[in-house]
């Protein structure tokens, strides 16, 4: 009972010390650091590449991995075992070789998707497409020629916007 | 993660170029970029950052806001605010920046520096 003020006033003490020492502890200079430096966002790894909206390349580009294009591209794009996304805000006028291409914005060029390309309803291309498989939704508007087959033809299939009243075969047809 | 950029309102991811991608040409952008992969050619930054990773190959003239250099950077380097130099840089050109640190270790050796050394505490360095 009598250690108990005696841990009471301890405790008081302790707190009144860390009321005393925090305007202290805050009181310290910032240490200079370098804005990116301390930043998580640049620091963090991913996997996938990203072309941001304000980003605008003139050249070659190729890799070995996912790639989201929000940005403009002109040239050559290169992307053969991945896959390649141009995004709402992305303009592309460039050839592009990848395994699945998934197109929302705008591409002028050729487009060769090994495994299946698709049209989102914003997306606006002009060129022609190369692919084992492909899905156009309904508003997307395309220039040029489908071709179709140059992946065995057991995986080759045509999907039209999800709409099963239309007839894969006719529009394989109209694609060739 | 996003962050609002100094000039525009929405949130911008910064642009990222992955280890395996290889770029060839001219790059201009006005939001951070994060570089990992090859690059060669020039890049034009506003006053946002660029991250250029240890394993990354840089060989462009490069113009931008703030920078950290990690990888190896083969052409001259401009940045408006403050260039930091790890110890895992490599470079070979003109460092000219209004701040320039470095971490203890770098090699700057075959560098023209061009600038106010700054000091910077090592911890706060990303990794």
């Amino acid at each position: 009972m009598i250690a108990l003020p005696g841990v009471l006033s301890h405790a008081t003490q302790s707190q009144e010390k860390m009321m005393f020492k925090k305007p202290q502890a805050e009181e310290k200079p910032p240490v200079t650091t370098h804005p990116a430096a301390a930043d998580p966002v640049m620091v963090r790894t991913r996997s996938v590449s990203v072309i941001g909206p304000t980003l605008v390349f003139k050249g070659e580009l190729s890799a070995d991995e996912d790639l989201v294009i929000q940005g403009t591209i002109e040239g050559t794009i290169a992307h053969h075992k991945k896959n390649l996304t141009v995004g709402k805000e992305g303009r592309v006028r460039a050839d592009i070789h990848a395994a699945a291409v998934s197109i929302e914005g705008h591409v002028e060029g050729d487009i060769h998707g090994d495994d299946f390309v698709e049209l989102a309803k914003s997306a606006v291309v002009t060129g022609n497409i190369f692919c084992g498989r492909i899905k156009m939704a309904d508003g997307a508007r395309f220039n040029g020629s489908i071709e179709m087959g140059s992946q065995p033809v057991s995986q080759a299939k045509l999907t039209v916007a999800e709409d099963p009243a239309r007839d894969p075969a006719r529009a394989h047809k109209l694609g060739a | 993660m996003t962050r609002q950029t100094g000039a525009g309102s929405l949130p911008i991811a910064p642009s990222y170029i992955g280890t395996t991608m290889v770029m060839k040409g001219d790059l201009s952008l006005a939001e951070d970029l994060i570089i990992e992969g090859c690059f060669d050619g020039s890049i034009t930054q506003g006053n946002q950052r660029l991250s250029i990773g240890e394993h990354a190959k840089v060989r462009a003239d490069i113009r931008t806001g703030s920078a950290i250099i990690a990888g190896v950077v083969d052409g001259n380097v401009l940045g408006s605010s403050t260039v930091v130099v790890k110890k895992t840089a490599r470079i070979h050109g003109a460092l000219t920046a209004e701040r320039l640190c470095f971490e203890l270790g770098a090699d700057l050796e075959d560098v023209v520096l061009s600038g106010n050394i700054a000091r910077i505490d090592p911890d706060t360095l990303h990794k």
